[in-house]
C-alpha cells in the first residue's frame, strides 16, 4: 500500500517538475501569446494586403478604333483610362516607350462587334484586376448595344426581369423530423481547425519532449534520476507533464476566445439595435431572438446547430489518444540519440505519416464517405485528424467507437514499446543507433 | 554481517558479456573499492546495484534480502559522469532529488539548507546550476547524493574534477559518513585514494573478479620482498649470495646512502637486519609493500598473459 503511494507521489513529483520547467519558461508565455496572433494574421493578411495595395492609380491608354466604346470605360480608384485613338494602333509601341506613367495600352479593333476580342499590351504581366475590369465594361457595353439593335421598347427591362438567382440551402432533418439548417461544411471546417490543433500540438510538444529526453541524457542527470525511480515513471511523467502544459495552453486560448467573442457579441448586439436586450437578458437568448430571417440570423442558426458536445468530447478523446501515440514515439526516439540533430532519421517517418494524415483530412472534406476517409478515420495513426473532419457527416456510431478503441489500444501498446526503447536508450552513449538496434531493444 | 551480497551475477549485452559470474560481499560499514580497467564491467555492476538494470542471472542481496522498493531510496549514487538540470535552481534541484528518494518536502528543505551551509554554497541556493563553477556543481551533486541519509553510498570516481583542497574536504565528508554508519562503495582508478580510504577491494577485469580482499593483505601477498635501507656511510652495500640483492643505490638527501634491497627466498627479516647491522652503519630499515597501483597493473597484466 505504502509502496503504491510512494510510486504515485514520485510520478506526481516528476509531472510537477516537467510541467513547471516548461510553464515557467519565457518562451512558453511568448508562444501562448504569439500563436493566436500569428494564426489571426495568416487569415487577415491577404485582405490587408489588397486593402493597402490600392494606393496608386494607374493609367491605361486606349486606342478605340470602333470609335464608340471609349465612353463605356469609367475611371476607378485603381485605373484611369486615356483616349489615345489619334495615335493609331500601328504606333502604340513607340507611344508606350516614350510615354511616362502608362501602365498598359488597350486596343479595341473596329470589328469588335463581330469578333469580340481585344488586346492589352504592356511590358509587365497585365494584372487580373485590369483584364477583369476591361472585360466587364466591354461585355455590358456590347450586350447593351445588341439589345438596343433589336429595336424592341423595354427589352432591357424584360431581360433584367428574366434573370433569376436560385439560392440552394441544404436542410437536414433531425431525429424528430424537425428541420435544421445543415451546418456540415461549417462543422467540418471547425473539425479541421481542431484537427490542425492536434497536429500542431503533437509536433510542437513532441519535439519538446524529444529535446528534453536528449537533454537529460547528454546532461547525464538521467542516470541519477533512474537510480531513484523506474525509467517508465520518468517517461510517463514527462508525457503527462507536457500534455498538461498543452491543456493549459488550450485553456488559456479558450478563455481568451470566450472573452473576445462575448465582447464582440455585445458589440454586434448593440449594433443591431437590441443593446438594451443584451444588457438586461442573457446574451445567448438575445442571439436566438435575433435569429430571424436575416442573414445574420442564419449564421447564428448555423453556429447553434453544430453538435458541440460531440465535437468537443471527440476532440478531447482524439487529442489525448493521438498525443500519447505520437509523443511516446518522440520520447523513445529521443532516448536513442546523443543530440537532437541525430534524431531526424527517426522523426522523418513520423512527420511523413502526420503530413499524410493532414492531407487525408483535407481530402475527406470533399468526400467524407469515401474509402480513403473511412480507412484513414479507423487507422490509429491518421484517425485523430481524419475523424475530426468526418465527424459532422453523421459517422455511424460503430465506426466512431471502433476508431476510438483502436486508437487507445494502439496508443497504450506504443507507449509500452516506447518505454522499452527508452529504458535501454537512455543508458546508451556514443553509439549510432539504427532502427535495427531499436527493434532489438524492444525484444 | 554483509550489507551487500552479490552472487554469481551474469549480465550479457548485445555482442559481449559485461559481467561473468561475479560474486562479492561488502561488510556493513565498510569502505569498499571497486577497481578495474576501463570497460571491465564496473559500471554494469554499479547499475545493477542501483536497480537501474537487472542481472540476467544470479542475485543481489541487501541486508540478506532481495532488493525491493525501499532499497532504491536507501542508496545514494554519484555517477562518474556528473549531471544536474542546468536550468534548475540549486536548492530546488537538491530538494527535488531528495523528494524523489522519498524525503518529505520539509525535511528535504532543512537538510538542503544545512548542507549548503556546510559547503559554503548557501548564497548560491537561488542561482541556476549553469551559473556555478564546475567545482561548485560537483559539491551540489555530492549533496544530492547523500542528503537522504542512505545506508549505501556508491561513488563512481568521486575525486575526479575536484581540486586538492576540495578533494580533501570531500574525503573528510566521506569518512564522516562512514563513521555515521554508512557503507561506502568506491569505483575508481585513483589507486592512491584506494590505499588511503578503502578497507577492502574487488578488482574486476574482463567481466570477471580477479582479486578480492583486505587492502593490506593484498599488498602483503603481492610483496616482492623489497626493503628500503638507509646507511650512515658513503660506501654502497654489496649483495650477499643467498641473503639479499641490491636493486638500487643512491646518495641520500641528508648524506649517507639510500638503497633498495630484495631479500632472497626464505630469508627472515631479522637475519637480514642482523647481518647488515654487523657490516654497515644501519640507520633505517623498512618494508616496501607494493602500491595498489603496482598490484593493479601486475594483476591486470598477468590476466592478459593468462589469456594468451
Amino acid at each position: 500500500m505504502s509502496n503504491a503511494n510512494n510510486n504515485k507521489s514520485r510520478l506526481s513529483l516528476i509531472i510537477q517538475r516537467e510541467y513547471m520547467s516548461i510553464v515557467a519558461r519565457k518562451s512558453f508565455i511568448v508562444m501562448t501569446i504569439l500563436i493566436p496572433l500569428i494564426s489571426v494574421a495568416c487569415f487577415a493578411l491577404p485582405g490587408l494586403l489588397t486593402y493597402f495595395n490600392t494606393g496608386e492609380q494607374q493609367t491605361v491608354a486606349v486606342v478605340d478604333e470602333s470609335g464608340r466604346l471609349m465612353k463605356s470605360f469609367k475611371n476607378t480608384d485603381e485605373y484611369k483610362f486615356d483616349d489615345i485613338t489619334p495615335v493609331g494602333s500601328k504606333n502604340i509601341h513607340e507611344f508606350y516607350s516614350n510615354a511616362d506613367n502608362v501602365y498598359a495600352v488597350l486596343v479595341i479593333p473596329a470589328n469588335v462587334d463581330s469578333v469580340p476580342k481585344v488586346n492589352i499590351y504592356s511590358n509587365n504581366a497585365v494584372k487580373n484586376s485590369l483584364t477583369n475590369l476591361v472585360e466587364e465594361c466591354l461585355c455590358s457595353a456590347l450586350s447593351d448595344e445588341r439589345v438596343k439593335s433589336y429595336g424592341v421598347p423595354g427589352l432591357q427591362q424584360m431581360i433584367d426581369n428574366c434573370r433569376v438567382d436560385v439560392a440552394v440551402d441544404s436542410v437536414k432533418w433531425n431525429d424528430e423530423g424537425d428541420e435544421e439548417r445543415s451546418s456540415a461544411i461549417f462543422a467540418s471546417i471547425l473539425g479541421i481547425i481542431l484537427a490542425m490543433l492536434t497536429y500542431m500540438f503533437v509536433l510542437m510538444y513532441g519535439a519538446m519532449i524529444m529535446n528534453s529526453v536528449v537533454e537529460e541524457k547528454t546532461n547525464r542527470i538521467v542516470e541519477v534520476i533512474v537510480s531513484s525511480c523506474r525509467p517508465i515513471e520518468l517517461m510517463l511523467g514527462k508525457i503527462i507533464g507536457v500534455g498538461l502544459v498543452g491543456f493549459t495552453q488550450i485553456a488559456i486560448w479558450v478563455i481568451f476566445l470566450g472573452v473576445v467573442s462575448s465582447v464582440l457579441g455585445i458589440a454586434l448586439g448593440s449594433m443591431a439595435g437590441i443593446g438594451s436586450a443584451v444588457s438586461s437578458a442573457d446574451s445567448a437568448a438575445a442571439l436566438t431572438a435575433l435569429a430571424g430571417d436575416s442573414e445574420f440570423g442564419e449564421i447564428i442558426e448555423i453556429l447553434l446547430s453544430v453538435n458541440y458536445f460531440q465535437l468537443i468530447s471527440c476532440f478531447i478523446l482524439y487529442f489525448l489518444g493521438g498525443f500519447l501515440l505520437y509523443v511516446s514515439l518522440f520520447a523513445a526516439f529521443g532516448s536513442a540519440v546523443d543530440q537532437p540533430s541525430d534524431a531526424s532519421q527517426f522523426t522523418t517517418p513520423i512527420m511523413m505519416i502526420m503530413v499524410f494524415a493532414l492531407w487525408a483530412g483535407i481530402a475527406c472534406m470533399e468526400n467524407p464517405d469515401g474509402s480513403l476517409a473511412f480507412w484513414c478515420s479507423i487507422i490509429p495513426f491518421t484517425s485523430p485528424i481524419v475523424m475530426m473532419v468526418r465527424l459532422p457527416y453523421d459517422v455511424p456510431f460503430w465506426e466512431l467507437a471502433l476508431s476510438i478503441i483502436l486508437l487507445f489500444a494502439t496508443a497504450l501498446a506504443i507507449t509500452a514499446i516506447a518505454a522499452r526503447i527508452y529504458r535501454t536508450g537512455i543508458l546508451m552513449y556514443g553509439k549510432k543507433v539504427s532502427f535495427k538496434d531499436i527493434l532489438k531493444w524492444i525484444k | 554481517m554483509n550489507f551487500i551480497e552479490v552472487k554469481n551475477v551474469v549480465k550479457q549485452y548485445a555482442g559481449h558479456r559485461a559481467l561473468d559470474d561475479v560474486s562479492l560481499s561488502v561488510p556493513k560499514g565498510c569502505v569498499y573499492g571497486l577497481l578495474g580497467p576501463n570497460g571491465a564491467g564496473k559500471t554494469s555492476l554499479i547499475r545493477i546495484l542501483n536497480q537501474i538494470t537487472q542481472p540476467d542471472s544470479g542475485e543481489v542481496l541487501f541486508n540478506g534480502k532481495p532488493a525491493d522498493v525501499s532499497t532504491m531510496r536507501n542508496i545514494g549514487y554519484l555517477p562518474e559522469e556528473r549531471g544536474l538540470y542546468k536550468k534548475m535552481k540549486v536548492a530546488e534541484q537538491i530538494i527535488y532529488l531528495a523528494r524523489l528518494k522519498g524525503m518529505s518536502r520539509n525535511d528535504a528543505a532543512t537538510e538542503t539548507e544545512m548542507w549548503l551551509r556546510r559547503f559554503d554554497l548557501i548564497e548560491w541556493r537561488n542561482k541556476k546550476l549553469e551559473a556555478l563553477s564546475k567545482g561548485m556543481a560537483q559539491k551540489v551533486q555530492f549533496i544530492s547524493t547523500v542528503i537522504h541519509h542512505p545506508e549505501l553510498l556508491i561513488f563512481d570516481e568521486p575525486f575526479s574534477g575536484f581540486d586538492p583542497v576540495n578533494a580533501e574536504q570531500l574525503k573528510h565528508e566521506i569518512l564522516r559518513l562512514k563513521d555515521e554508519g554508512a557503507t561506502i562503495l568506491f569505483s575508481t582508478h585513483n589507486m592512491a585514494s584506494v590505499e588511503e580510504v578503502c578497507e577492502r577491494i574487488t578488482l574486476i577485469n574482463h567481466a570477471k573478479v580477479v582479486l578480492e580482499g583486505n587492502v593490506t593483505d593484498i599488498r602483503r601477498s603481492h610483496s616482492k620482498h623489497l626493503y628500503d635501507i638507509h646507511l650512515c656511510q658513503d660506501a654502497p652495500p654489496a649483495p650477499v649470495e643467498g641473503l639479499f640483492n641490491v636493486e638500487s643505490c643512491a646518495p641520500g638527501k641528508a648524506g649517507g646512502i639510500d638503497a633498495e634491497i630484495r631479500l632472497c627466498e626464505g630469508v627472515a627479516k631479522r637475519d637480514a637486519i642482523a647481518f647488515i647491522n654487523s657490516r654497515y652503519e644501519l640507520a633505517g630499515f623498512s618494508e616496501k609493500l607494493p602500491t595498489m597501483n603496482e598490484v593493479f597493473i601486475e594483476t591486470v597484466q598477468q590476466n592478459k598473459e593468462g589469456e594468451r
